[in-house]
């Protein structure tokens, strides 16, 4: 089972599920208003508002159960949030109850308490969702949530207002209850998506919130039902009710599932999921989604119901309609730019990071090149120390000589390693000429002892290549060198030229023993060496010097060879 | 006779400073370039004193040190370093170390130090 990630295949069945259900609660409405099925709200709608609200408890109560393993799942949150589902079912059932049994019709009754107290219950369950974040939430975010939520408001205030006295005050105020209480609800609904964008508790939040907006566009287009008198069972708009049972339903059987597999962290809702899309577009499709159904809905209303013939309601569902989409516009502008800063934010401290990550690992390198070069020259400093006070106490011509031989050997050492240091601390501009590659092996061979059972072959025929002929000098002579110290007294050292359509290619291939695979991955590292006297750095420079040709170097076994390619056009 | 052993990575080092140590009457019973050869050589030679490189392949001296003290082994050691670091020293405060010189080091002063212990 995973532990830290979430199941793809189950959010795609999740989603897949969720897409498939309310598909075929919109087909079954719609085959309903368009052809008419016989006795539709007896066996169709009562059994759904029966089966969805129960059903949506019945999962809020086990997740409930379950939700004490779920890490950082506010639960108290969660037992309001069920509570809330309980109203709606309680609601739901009562007016079952009045038109399906007793077949009355009254309002507003007891079913209108509960469908008000969802709402308001369900708000208290986000602002305890909130509560641990609260020092998080600046004014700007209230403001803006206020601002963002009263705009629903508008054209149900306006439509109430046109509506005359005559038309039942109470019953219209009642049903303005609705908006009012949706409104607040929304408040603290568009904080904690904003808070579970940055904080990426994305998918469960918004999916809560999905519910919580076609709830609200239920409402509103309720109202307008109410002033006009034209509700009847089985009109579309109880597509969105049932959809934000169900939406919300899909949500407790992820909690469900995240309790029992993946229960240490909820905020990484969907933070591994391979579509990635789905996490930073999922807010905007899901946007999208509610719009176009409310967009179809509200044209269904209108056309097929054939509800408003007065066109006083088609203004009002126009008004709606537009005020949804300045609402959903408003929240995705202000993610996306909370988003952009946020990622901003973040390049700006990993930028911060590999900087100081940068001088660290340079501070280090330094500290142990000079510890390392301060031992490689203590070293024949102490010869040479002591071959003089040897000299000093005992001034014969023998000790003179076996000890001036030290003494030598001591100081060529100790160039050594100061000119290998230079070379690589040095960056030195290419001084690019065409140069013979025979001279140049001729040059890097004679420039060192080759013991007698060495032998060193190179090809017949020249070629000549543009490069800096001193830099390459330091690359073959490093090269050879090694080879040397590696075949000890017997061998030999073989090279090759080639050409491809962009490149000279040099192969310095010696008879010694294979390099190490661990080796090999670290041999071009600076420090990196196996010899004791090294300082590592030799090969480093080889690969900074090709590479500033432009080129590359390469280690192969069998056998041993070091490929150079140097491109045909050098740039400076 | 004082008896000593010297190691070091360092083989020019190594026979300059038995050269001297040997012109003043100190016994150089062997030399070695590892730490492995150091602990072999002081079960076989029970030197009075042990002058050994803290930076070496194979055995480090470290580890010399840490085999001499499970095996008990009496000898005085002193150590010749090129360098060392904050970590080594802490390192060494675990051992009976009778002096650290960082090299180069004048080996008439290990001569002198090993006359007067």
């Amino acid at each position: 089972m995973s532990q830290n990630t979430e199941n793809p295949k189950f959010i795609s069945f999740l989603g897949i599920g969720l897409v498939v259900n309310l598909l075929l609660i919109v087909i079954l409405y719609y085959t309903n208003i368009l052809v008419g099925i016989d006795n539709f709200s007896n066996y169709i709608s009562l059994p759904l508002y029966m089966i969805i609200p129960g059903a949506l408890m019945l999962l809020g109560i086990i997740a409930l159960t379950k939700a004490k393993k779920i890490v950082d799942l506010p639960q108290i949150s969660l037992v309001f949030l069920v509570i809330s589902f309980g109203c709606s079912l309680a609601a739901e059932q009562t007016w079952n109850l009045y038109e399906h049994v007793l077949d009355i019709d009254p309002y507003p009754s007891i079913a209108d308490f509960f469908y008000l107290s969802a709402p308001i219950l369900m708000f208290i369950a986000l602002l305890l969702f909130l509560k641990p974040i609260r020092s998080q939430i600046s004014k700007k975010n209230i403001i803006f949530a206020v601002a963002i939520s009263s705009l629903i408001l508008i054209p149900t205030v306006l439509a109430t207002y046109n509506v005359g006295a005559e038309d039942e005050p109470f019953e219209i105020l009642v049903a303005l209850l609705y908006p009012i209480v949706d409104s607040i609800l929304l408040v603290p609904a568009i904080i904690a998506i904003l808070f579970s964008i940055l904080n990426k508790k994305n998918f469960f939040w918004i999916m809560i919130l999905a519910g919580i907006l076609v709830l609200i566009a239920a409402d509103t287009v309720f109202l307008f039902l109410v002033i006009d008198d034209t509700y009847t069972d089985g009109h579309p708009v109880d597509i969105l009710w049932i959809s934000s049972y169900t939406i919300w339903a899909f949500m407790m059987y992820y909690i469900i599932y995240k309790a029992k597999h993946n229960p240490e962290k909820f905020e990484e809702s969907i933070g591994n999921y391979k579509m990635q899309g789905v996490e930073r577009f999922g807010i905007l499709i899901t946007l999208v989604a509610i719009n176009i159904s409310i967009g179809i809905i509200l044209v269904a209303v209108n056309f097929v119901m054939d509800v408003n013939t007065e066109g006083s309601s088609l203004a009002y569902f126009s008004w709606f309609l537009i005020m949804i989409v300045i609402i959903f516009s408003s929240i995705i502008l202000f993610l996306n730019s909370k988003l952009n800063k946020s990622i901003d934010d973040r390049t700006i401290k990993i930028e911060k990071l590999s900087d100081n990550l940068i001088k660290a690992e340079r501070f280090s390198a330094i500290g142990e090149l000079a510890s390392k070069l301060a031992h490689d020259l203590r070293n024949p400093l102490g010869v040479i120390i002591g071959s003089n006070t040897l000299i000093k106490k005992n001034p014969s011509k023998d000790v003179i000589w076996k000890n001036n031989e030290r003494i030598q050997h001591s100081i060529e050492r100790m160039e050594n390693q100061i000119y290998n240091v230079m070379d690589f601390v040095r960056v030195r501009k290419l001084n690019l000429n065409k140069i013979s590659l025979h001279k140049l092996i001729d040059d890097s061979v004679n420039s060192l002892v080759i013991p007698n059972g060495i032998t060193i072959n190179k090809p017949n025929e020249n070629l000549k290549i543009d490069c800096d002929e001193e830099q390459l000098l330091i690359v073959f002579n490093n090269i050879i060198f090694n080879a040397i110290q590696k075949l000890k007294n017997d061998g030999s050292i073989t090279i090759v030229y080639d050409q491809d359509d962009l490149n000279n290619i040099i192969k310095i291939q010696d008879s010694g023993e294979v390099i190490p695979d661990e080796i090999i991955k670290k041999i071009f590292e600076p420090l990196f060496t196996t010899k004791y006297e090294g300082t590592g750095l030799g090969l480093a420079s080889c690969k900074q010097i090709i590479e500033q040709h432009g080129g590359t170097i390469e280690v192969e076994n069998n056998p041993t060879s070091f490929v150079i390619t140097i491109p045909k056009d050098v740039k400076e | 006779m004082i008896k000593a052993i010297v190691i070091d990575d360092e083989i020019e080092l190594v026979e300059v400073i038995q050269e001297i140590l040997e012109m003043s009457n100190i016994q150089v019973v062997a030399t070695g370039n590892n730490g492995q050869q150091a602990i072999e050589m002081c079960t076989k030679h029970s030197p009075d004193f042990l002058i050994l490189d803290l930076k070496m392949p194979k055995f480090d001296g470290i580890y010399t040190l840490e085999k001499l003290l499970e095996k008990n082994n009496p000898v005085k050691v002193i150590i010749m370093t090129g360098f060392i670091d904050e970590r080594d020293r802490s390192d060494l405060n675990k051992f009976n170390i009778k002096k650290l010189f960082i090299k180069p080091t004048n080996p008439e002063d290990i001569v002198d130090f090993i006359k007067n212990n």
